[in-house]
């Protein structure tokens, strides 16, 4: 299922910005923004801008990927300093540099071009890379 | 939960094609042949025009609507219910099937489900493009979305590449023996270690097929049971339980909170703990899902999956419980919406002790699972007997 322009359009400031919402009932930070609390099914929050800074919780390294995808690269669930997680894949670095628990910073870069109409949309969001000195 | 429908479902008939890749046979073709053979199954016989009340239809990217299966299976005029739940179908479509009977408002329901998934070029590889659906299109995969939680789970227990390769090991060994497997050839662990890469850690052979087939089950009242055969399976438990659909709102990735609940409301209705499960009929879409399986339905304790494996339990004729006498996914095949169904035709085998060479000695009770979604978001599980408990 590719974005629709219209979904791309209403996810951008959340996902470009890094901005989630943490649930005032449970205190659980969702990104990107929801109207309703995954985890209690609260619809009380406060918008909290995530942190750059995280560490992978895990990864995988495909091989094989859709026409198009680069390959090798790394895909990681990884959690942000204040406990937000996110998801997507390595950059700036070999695939498998990354190991579960190594401590990474959060970039906005191209993911791909998407679009369901194939009408190029280029889509932007999170990736990680290891911190260099 | 305030009803249950231990005891009140008779399973009654089970049929099953050859899976493989079926360029010949088309959706309905697979649909209808699978069909028939149930029909054939129903010991003492059955009339579909006139005794099926009802039919469930589970399939992923199939035909839509209840009709289309109607119109193919000569039931015009009856009520069809299309159901999806990502791999799960299967399982849920049966559930779905049992719980319609169970309620009093029909006395025989089919089940029936089908998946033509090589029509058209991608598969498994393409297929987690929709599960689910991120506007911002990170384009994940199936493997990588399930080797995440096996990198995680070496990472924390110390299981090994070799454990997974194990099981896919096993599979083929039971596959074997099924002449209704997809492949039907043994491997080795080097055989997995040795092949290619699809996402790190898991290689092609850590990978379950993509798959053409169909399976389709009768289910009806228990006191009907004895007109149509004497020797009934019964339904003694079931459960579903979604977790979140992204993968990175998850909470674990050591375990899989949907299987284990599903299992827990499972044994709960069936009055059973898993020590009491003499086979069960696991989700091995990759090799590290079965091993996760295995502590998450409690055969194991969180974290050991690794060494049950590694001890040969799970294998036919060593040790409880025997998983995938089939061959599960990973030889028999997994035409997606189709599996759960086919689990159960299993089962209707093992427990009237008609599984032939791969037969389960002394079986009683039998566990059926599939989980579903990019890494799993959904889980629903089936126990059946042989005899009311």
């Amino acid at each position: 299922m590719s974005t629709a322009m219209p979904d791309f359009w209403r996810w951008a400031p959340s996902v470009h910005r890094l901005v989630g919402v943490k649930c005032k009932r449970c205190d659980k930070v969702t990104w990107p923004t929801v109207e309703m609390c995954p985890y209690c099914g609260s619809t009380e929050f406060e918008k909290v801008q995530l942190s750059r800074k995280g560490k992978i919780i895990t990864y995988s390294i495909p091989h094989m990927m859709p026409r198009g995808d680069v390959t090798p690269t790394a895909f990681a669930i990884v959690e942000t300093e204040d406990g937000a997680r996110l998801a997507g894949y390595a950059t700036d670095c070999d695939p498998y540099e990354i190991k579960c628990d190594m401590p990474v910073e959060i970039v906005i870069r191209r993911i791909g071009i998407s679009g369901v109409l194939d009408e190029g949309l280029i889509v932007y969001g999170p990736k990680f890379r290891p911190i260099r000195k | 939960m305030s009803v249950s429908i231990k005891n009140k479902v008779a399973l009654i008939g089970g049929g099953v094609i050859k899976f493989g890749e079926l360029f010949e046979k088309g959706f309905f073709d697979m649909m209808t042949e699978a069909y028939l053979n149930c029909l054939k199954s129903v010991d003492k016989g059955i009339n579909p025009a006139k005794e099926i009340d009802a039919v469930w239809y589970g399939t992923i990217a199939g035909p839509s609507t209840g009709a289309t299966v109607a119109q193919a299976l000569g039931l015009i005029g009856k009520p069809v219910t299309r159901l999806e739940n990502a791999c799960a179908t299967g399982s849920d479509t049966f559930r779905n099937a049992c719980i319609a009977v169970a309620s009093g408002l029909y006395d025989v329901v089919l089940a029936v489900a089908a998946e033509k998934m090589l029509d058209r070029p991608g598969g498994l590889i393409q297929a987690a493009r929709f599960f689910p659906p991120y506007p911002w299109s990170y384009a994940i995969t199936m493997p990588t979305a399930f080797a995440l939680y096996y990198t995680r789970h070496m990472h924390v227990f110390g299981t090994t590449r070799e454990h997974i390769a194990m099981v896919a090991v096993k599979n083929h060994e039971h596959g074997f023996l099924n002449p209704l497997s997809h492949f039907r050839r043994k491997i080795t662990v080097d055989t997995v270690l040795n092949s290619p890469i699809v996402s790190w850690p898991f290689t092609l052979y850590d990978c379950c097929p993509i798959t053409d087939g169909a399976a389709a089950a009768i289910v009806c009242k228990a006191d009907l049971a004895r007109k149509y055969t004497d020797s009934p399976v019964y339904v003694v438990g079931n459960g579903l339980s979604s977790d979140p659909a992204f993968m990175h709102l998850r909470t674990s990735f050591t375990s899989f909170p949907c299987v284990i609940e599903s299992s827990r409301q499972a044994y709960k209705m069936a009055g059973i703990t898993p020590k009491d499960v003499d086979f069960a009929e696991l989700h091995d879409c990759f090799t590290g899902t079965e091993l996760i399986c295995y502590e998450d339905n409690g055969f194991c304790k969180k974290g050991e999956g690794g060494k049950f494996i590694e001890e040969g339990i799970p294998y036919l004729g060593a040790g409880k419980p025997v998983v995938n006498p089939s061959g599960g996914l990973k030889s028999h095949g997994h035409p997606i919406g189709a599996t759960g169904i086919a689990q159960i035709v299993e089962l209707f085998w093992q427990l009237r002790n008609e599984a032939g060479e791969r037969q389960v000695k002394d079986s009683h009770i039998g566990l059926q699972q599939n989980v579903g979604g990019a890494g799993p978001q959904v889980c629903c599980t089936n126990i059946l007997s042989n005899k009311k408990l």
